[in-house]
């Protein structure tokens, strides 16, 4: 037990036991203990005794009921040295004047080792940490009272160091911040010692080891608070002169045109600045609740050569709101419902790299409570000369993001396309809509197409392979984005690697639910290469497209059991577009493969870095460390010269002579 | 009278014995005072003085040996007593790289004992010669 209190249990009935505790003394004399009898109290002295009856048992209590503060000497009601109680009881219970059990206890009590007496003002004297560890005693916590298991505190006495010096901390925290280093010659180290060791291991004492070294000796820098107060630059910095490709758009306050477009993670934001000759078709899901209204149809756009031009704006009513709104509103259509934009169609007229004309077609509709919204917002560019989206002028190649160009040979009007899927709503293959693929924009899409358990497998194959053909309406693509019809040289043909027809070796009638070598995957490989630049602008070309099919093993997927419902199989539709490079990387001369002492990347030590206080090639150490040590190399030489010259021992014996 | 006083042989060969010693000694905690630098962290620019030190020690060894064999073959007491001097230094200097220096390896300390040992035994050759050379 420690503190100012212990318990104990007395066993058996407690009706009629009488307890008592007293003060014992020993005899003097003999040493021997007087066993007490059954005429004490419930108090002796500053003790008190408690007893919680119970069923079986009884539990015992005695306190101590005076101050355990430290005080000084001749004070009242408090303890004059840190021993504060050393006494013996005995607690007896007796049944009748019979003492049926009795309990010995010897109290040594401490007083609380708490802190009182003045703060001082003296601040500490840091000692130097290149010469003296810092805290040379790190569990030393308090000031002026004892820690306890602190062997090292200055503060404990030598009779309290006894107490726990079983016990003291180890290690550092324990105060050992001096720990023998490994190349003391008295260090006990078992690691592997160098058979030079015992010439040069350090012989001088502790007091200097590598340890101290390690501290920093830096010098005091304020932060700098990140000014957040700077307001962000609108302009772009530049004078206005005209347009280029990926430019923002400007408005009249030379802030950015924004319209609501998809941000690289997917989800929609609104302050999207609109980039020149960058088309985009997005769609935004919105509620009523988090709707923002728009830029204001009013504001004038900076067309290039400073001119502003307002926006013809036409606002039409959606007929169609079904392909506008999902999710069912809760309450009929007398809810909260607020006129929103539905979509919002812009198409930019350009001449000469100059924005002529804008026109805004803002579809309107009404948005009540609990509907969700898909905001549609297209921007084209349009211009003048052709009715085609425009080009960038003088570079034929393929810009990224532009549709690939396909032709059908075989058709009759060469006109071709290359798509992926575009699927809506629940993706299902029926639904779904194409989207053409896109120059340098590797894709991955598909649709999930409805099977029944009865399908036959050879007609579920040619259902597969009817789709996945009808995305690829073309036998040529073209090598470059000004392609035309006319011209062969300007297209290559597609590379078909068609899917294994495996009909003859399965028999379709012994498995129900189970079809393997279902060409499910489609890959699309496109095969391109950098030709040059035009203007800074790489031109690219494709080389080649190859068109493969992956199958996979379709089941049908039971549930508990398997009813007659349509399980899916997802078919998929992936683009890639491979970078290969157009010319060889020029071969390596026979000199520069054999020779590699002059290559300083593959080698520890090249030739180049020989001369090293000369040149900078070697990069191991700073310039300056091996400047000096090249200075004083030059500089011994030097004095090794001069006094060996005869000249100079002449010099030396008249001058002492 | 320079029939009966002759040179000591024995501080001679102690003198020759001395410079081959010294100049191993020289090039070895030199090695060592390099090893140190990279093995150890040193506070405070403390290498500094050491490297001095040593480059001292060589100029007054050099000049003391010098001193010390001119006086000795010329029979002639100041430059041995100069010499005697340069030696208290010299001492002094090989008294700090015993045990004044940051770290001191344990062949610095046979080293440097070694040549405690050898200024100790000329010096008493260098005193015995000049009170020969002065009578």
């Amino acid at each position: 037990m420690s503190g100012p209190r212990a318990n104990s249990f007395f066993l058996g009935n407690s009706s009629g036991v009488n307890f008592s505790i007293i003060l014992s003394s020993i005899d003097e004399e003999t040493g021997k203990l007087q066993l007490g009898n059954c005429s004490g109290s419930k108090r002796a002295g500053d003790w008190n005794l408690n007893v919680t009856p119970g069923m079986d048992a009884s539990k015992v209590t005695i306190s101590l009921s005076r101050n355990l503060e430290l005080c000084l000497p001749n004070a009242t009601d408090c303890c004059p040295a840190p021993l504060c109680v050393v006494q013996t009881l005995q607690v007896l219970a007796c049944h009748d004047s019979e003492v049926l059990a009795h309990l010995l206890i010897q109290a040594e009590i401490h007083a609380n080792a708490s802190f009182m007496g003045n703060v001082s003002e003296n601040a500490t004297i840091i000692p130097n940490q290149a010469f003296q560890p810092l805290g040379s005693c790190p569990c030393d916590l308090t000031a002026g009272a004892c820690d306890v298991r602190c062997c090292c505190d200055l503060e404990c006495t030598a009779d309290l160091k006894q107490l726990f010096n079983a016990s003291c901390f180890t290690g550092v925290f324990g105060g050992d911040v001096n720990p023998p280093f490994d190349q003391l010659c008295s260090s006990q180290s078992l690691e592997y010692t160098p058979f030079w060791f015992p010439f040069l291991c350090v012989q001088s004492s502790l007091n200097n080891t590598p340890f101290l070294g390690y501290f920093y000796h830096g010098s005091i820098s304020t932060p700098k608070v990140p000014s957040f107060k700077i307001r962000l630059q609108t302009s772009p910095g530049k004078p206005f002169t005209g347009y280029r490709q990926g430019d923002p758009v400007m408005t009249e306050e030379n802030e950015y045109f924004t319209i609501p477009q998809q941000s690289m993670a997917g989800q929609c934001v609104g302050n999207a600045p609109v980039a020149y000759l960058q088309n985009f078709d997005v769609r935004c899901l919105t509620d009523l609740a988090s709707y923002k209204q728009g830029l204001p149809h009013d504001v004038r756009i900076n067309s290039g050569t400073a001119d502003f031009i307002q926006q013809s704006v036409t606002y039409r009513t959606i007929t169609d709101v079904g392909k506008f709104i999902t999710g069912k509103s809760p309450q009929p259509a007398e809810g909260l419902c607020q006129n929103v934009t539905f979509a919002e169609h812009y198409t930019f007229v350009l001449k000469d790299n100059n924005i002529e004309q804008v026109n805004v077609t803002v579809f309107l509709g009404s948005l009540c409570d609990g509907e969700i919204l898909s905001q549609r917002f297209t921007v084209k560019f349009l211009s003048l000369t052709s009715t085609n989206a425009a080009e960038l002028f003088g570079n034929p190649g393929y810009q990224v993001g532009k549709p690939v160009r396909a032709a059908n040979m075989n058709a009759s009007d060469t006109f071709g396309s290359l798509n992926i899927w575009q699927p809506a709503g629940r993706g299902l293959c029926t639904s779904a809509a194409y989207t053409p693929v896109l120059f340098g924009v590797d894709s991955f899409s598909g649709c999930v197409l409805e099977v029944g358990i009865d399908e036959d497998c050879s007609h579920l194959r040619g259902n597969v392979t009817e789709r996945l053909n009808a995305l690829i309406q073309a036998t040529h693509i073209g090598k470059r984005g000004n392609a035309s019809y006319s011209d062969l040289s300007d297209w290559v043909e597609i590379i078909r690697l068609d899917p294994f027809n495996s009909d003859a070796n399965v028999s379709t009638g012994s498995l129900k639910g189970f079809c393997p070598d279902i060409p499910a995957n489609l890959n699309i490989q496109i095969i391109f290469a950098d030709m040059g630049a035009v203007q800074g602008v790489p031109w690219q070309e494709i080389l080649a497209v190859q068109i493969s099919y992956s199958t996979v093993i379709w089941q049908f997927q039971c549930g508990l059991i398997c009813e007659n419902i349509t399980s899916v199989l997802p078919i998929t539709a992936s683009v890639q577009f491979i970078k290969v490079p157009a010319q060889p990387p020029i071969p390596l001369t026979r000199f520069q493969m054999n020779y590699t002492g002059f290559d300083c990347n593959r080698n520890d030590v090249c030739w180049p870095q020989l001369l090293y206080p000369l040149t900078r090639f070697y990069t191991g150490e700073p310039y300056s460390h091996c400047l000096a040590k090249g200075l004083s190399l030059a500089f011994l030489v030097l004095l090794t010269a001069i006094l060996n010259n005869p000249w100079f021992s002449k010099l030396l014996e008249s001058s002492l002579v | 009278n320079s029939t009966h006083q002759m040179p000591s042989l024995p501080l001679q060969i102690l003198f020759y014995i001395n410079g081959i010693y010294y100049s191993f000694y020289f090039l070895a905690t030199l090695a060592m005072l390099v090893y140190k630098s990279q093995a150890f962290s040193y506070p405070d620019n403390f290498l500094a003085p050491d490297l001095t030190l040593l480059l001292i020690m060589a100029a007054l060894e050099v000049l003391r040996l010098h001193l010390g064999s001119k006086g000795n073959l010329s029979e002639e007491e100041a430059p041995l007593g100069l010499s005697l001097v340069v030696t208290v230094g010299s001492v002094l200097v090989a008294l700090y790289f015993l045990v004044g220096q940051t770290y001191v390896l344990r062949a610095e300390l046979i080293l440097n004992s070694l040549l405690l040992s050898a200024y100790g035994l000329e010096a008493l050759l260098k005193v015995m010669a000049i009170a020969a050379f002065a009578s």
